[in-house]
């Protein structure tokens, strides 16, 4: 063997150790998964059975209010008053529907619920072919339950249809409940959350998420990479997808991706009345607060932070301003408080911490309870400035979900700045029945100011022992100038003008409840003043709105103040 | 003595010479021209956002709309501030108040839109100590 030969044998033996021993050092260094234990397993998989009973039962619900109200439907002309009353009562009855509506035999709307801007739908041709979609959606029964679909005004829901039937069989039309899957699931998952300790997310069997805590990844897919990346996590998501039932480990970031550890998960598959099959993932790792520690910051502080923003962006040309807005290391961070930027559209401008949303759509955005955040900020920038709430991840308490104050204002007509921080330090959730509630107390306004003059419906709502109330709810009315009709929750204000009324962060709730009724109507949190306790108090509430020049809504207030 | 002409090709060369020369001027002064436009326009832009006369914001706050005077390079000429709602007849005592006595803070128009909804354009004026008037600001203000 000539000595070239020995040296070049002996490169590559030197090469093979080199590169064995950094592949054995790389996958020691790679966090392994622990095995977990068969008790946990157990607890696990009964806290997910409960949770698919109760899913399972809402959904039959669902179903069979359909069903009926399509019974009711039948024989009717869409003219006839009965048709509306029938709708107003689902839409009160499923507090997850968006709206209601029916096309006829030829796939036009007829009749639509909700806010006056839906009635641009009625007389038009539906988006989809009803028909075609409820016949491949239907499996054999009565009622069926679609796919996620993004609806014209953005949302993103599930379609329950049933077809409606002349008195003589023939085919008429089509009821169609749009359901928001973020309000299906969230009351569930709160009470899971609070009970056991775990969350939830949910598949349609072809992977595509219709429920996830964090709403804006409804809709997107768990195969494709665009949730689970990683080999682990994509592993799990493929196997949650072909088997029916199943139990897996995987590595996966916490909510603010600070955190890449195991999370545990069991699956198992939730049947549709229709026979469609959702899979139902739980999984142990959760962020809840624990800490309780407070925020020693003022909302005083937090303008004067964005208005030092402000004076940048206005000596500074936009580019400019948002490179140094999406700086995380630069000037506008400081501790919990850092500025984020959005165009009046709902764009994201700059977000320090959450670069990839940067250039994505946020006004559909909702908290865990349904208030669309970036929606009711931009409302406050268009008012030249304001504070508004809603829960948020908090980085600084392991990404608990809590109250989070924002200061929102405008740079010019066409972006604006904000920042926040947490004010509390435990979750202001109400319980998910109580929300229900709310929400059908409102509808059923809607539906009550059909049957019944207003001025007496008004009265119902003022009469403290009157059927319509309930308990835990504070009603009100208000016309849409601001004169207020009807306020349980301190009726001397009754024939008053509440556009003056500010709570102690210069927040006018009624300014605010009248922008919200007019953008389709929603929930928002607010801090009110209580007669009895003689003090502010937070409250959630709900409004919609009931005609060109009034709005209803109910309130609930949040904490254990009362 | 021999007379020499000088040839007529060498008449030519030197005007086309010339033509050269100026045409490299002409080329260099528009080239200079256009960057003074691009860059000069930009450094304008910048100069006059980096020190505008007064920056203000404009925001409500129930029934009052709230003016705040934050920084620029007249303010301590800023004598007076005036409002102006679309479609708003304001009474005379809420149209004009004092500018902030310390040269920033925030001035408040008491009522100025108790009862406006919707969606109007707001004008923020400012009189100086020459008695000179400049808007500086003007913004669309969604009252409900």
């Amino acid at each position: 063997m000539t000595r070239k030969k020995i040296l070049v044998i002996t490169f590559v033996i030197c090469l093979v150790l080199v590169v064995t021993v950094g592949m054995i050092t790389w996958s020691l260094s790679q966090p392994g998964l622990d095995p977990v234990s068969s008790e946990k397993n157990a607890d696990m998989h009964k806290s997910l059975e409960e949770f698919i009973s109760v899913m399972e039962k809402d959904m039959t619900e669902i179903c069979s209010l359909t069903e009926d109200t399509a019974g009711e439907l039948s024989g009717l002309s869409m003219d006839d008053p009965a048709v509306e009353l029938a709708l107003l009562a689902l839409h009160r009855d499923i507090p997850a529907s968006y709206e209601i509506w029916v096309v006829d035999k030829n796939n036009t709307v007829c009749a639509i619920t909700g806010p006056i801007v839906n009635q641009q739908f009625f007389g038009k041709q539906a988006p989809i072919n009803t028909t075609d979609v409820y016949q491949q959606n239907c499996g054999g029964n009565y009622c069926a339950i679609t796919s996620l679909y993004t609806f014209k005004n953005g949302n993103v829901g599930i379609l329950v249809l049933a077809p409606i039937y002349d008195t003589d069989g023939t085919y008429s039309g089509m009821l169609c409940v749009g359901l928001d899957p973020a309000y299906l699931f969230s009351g569930n998952v709160d009470q899971l959350r609070a009970d056991h300790g775990y969350t939830i997310w949910a598949t349609q069997p072809d992977g595509t998420l219709i429920y996830y805590e964090d709403t804006e990844a409804i809709g997107k897919n768990i195969l494709t990479g665009e949730i689970y990346a990683e080999e682990s996590s994509l592993s799990v998501a493929q196997q949650v997808t072909e088997k029916t039932t199943g139990n897996a480990s995987y590595m996966y970031y916490n909510v603010g991706w600070t955190e890449y550890s195991q999370i545990n998960a069991v699956w198992d598959t939730l049947s549709l009345p229709n026979g469609r099959a959702w899979r139902i993932s739980l999984t142990d790792k959760i962020n809840m607060n624990t800490a309780g520690n407070s925020t020693q910051l003022t909302p005083d502080d937090l303008r004067t932070f964005v208005e030092k923003a402000y004076v940048y962006a206005q000596t500074h040309s936009k580019e400019e301003a948002l490179r140094a807005f999406n700086d995380p290391n630069g000037e506008f961070i400081n501790g919990e408080l850092y500025i984020f930027a959005y165009d009046m559209n709902g764009t994201a401008l700059a977000l320090p911490y959450q670069d990839k949303l940067v250039g994505i759509n946020r006004m559909q955005a909702e908290d865990i309870i349904g208030v669309k955040y970036v929606e009711r900020g931009i409302a406050r920038a268009k008012q030249g400035g304001g504070y508004i709430f809603f829960q948020y991840p908090n980085p600084n308490e392991d990404f608990a979900r809590e109250l989070k104050l924002t200061y929102a204002m405008p740079v010019d007509n066409n972006w604006c700045i904000g920042a926040g921080f947490y004010i509390q330090n435990y979750t202001l959730s109400p319980c998910g029945e109580l929300r229900d509630e709310m929400i059908s107390q409102v509808r059923n306004f809607q539906y009550l100011s059909k049957i019944m003059p207003e001025d007496e419906l008004i009265s119902l709502m003022n009469d403290p022992n009157s059927s319509i109330q309930v308990k835990g709810l504070y009603p009100f009315a208000s016309t849409i100038n601001g004169t207020i009709l009807s306020y349980a929750m301190d009726p001397s204000c009754i024939g008053n003008n509440h556009l003056g009324y500010v709570n102690s962060y210069g927040m006018s709730m009624g300014r605010e409840a009248i922008a919200l009724a007019q953008s389709g109507g929603g929930m928002i949190y607010g801090l009110v003043w209580d007669p009895d306790l003689q003090r502010e108090v937070y409250v959630l509430f709900y409004v919609e709105l009931a005609s060109e020049d009034t709005y209803y809504g109910s309130m609930i207030i949040l904490g254990d103040e009362k | 003595m021999t007379i020499r002409y000088k040839a007529k090709d060498n008449q030519r060369e030197k005007r086309l010479t010339m033509i050269v020369i100026l045409s490299v001027v002409i080329m260099l002064i528009s080239g200079f021209c256009v960057f003074l436009a691009f860059f000069g326009t930009e450094y304008m832009i910048d100069k006059s956002l980096d020190d505008p006369d007064v920056l203000v914001s404009v925001g409500i706050v129930g029934d009052d709309v709230i003016v705040t005077v934050y920084e620029g390079r007249r303010i301590e000429e800023l004598v007076m501030l005036s409002i102006e709602i679309e479609g708003v007849t304001l009474p005379s005592s809420m149209v004009t108040m004092p500018a902030p006595t310390t040269g920033t803070g925030k001035v408040t128009f008491k009522g100025a839109c108790a009862g406006v909804t919707g969606e109007r354009d707001v004008a923020v004026r400012g009189t100086f100590s020459d008695g000179g008037t400049r808007m500086l600001k003007l913004y669309t203000v969604t009252f409900t």
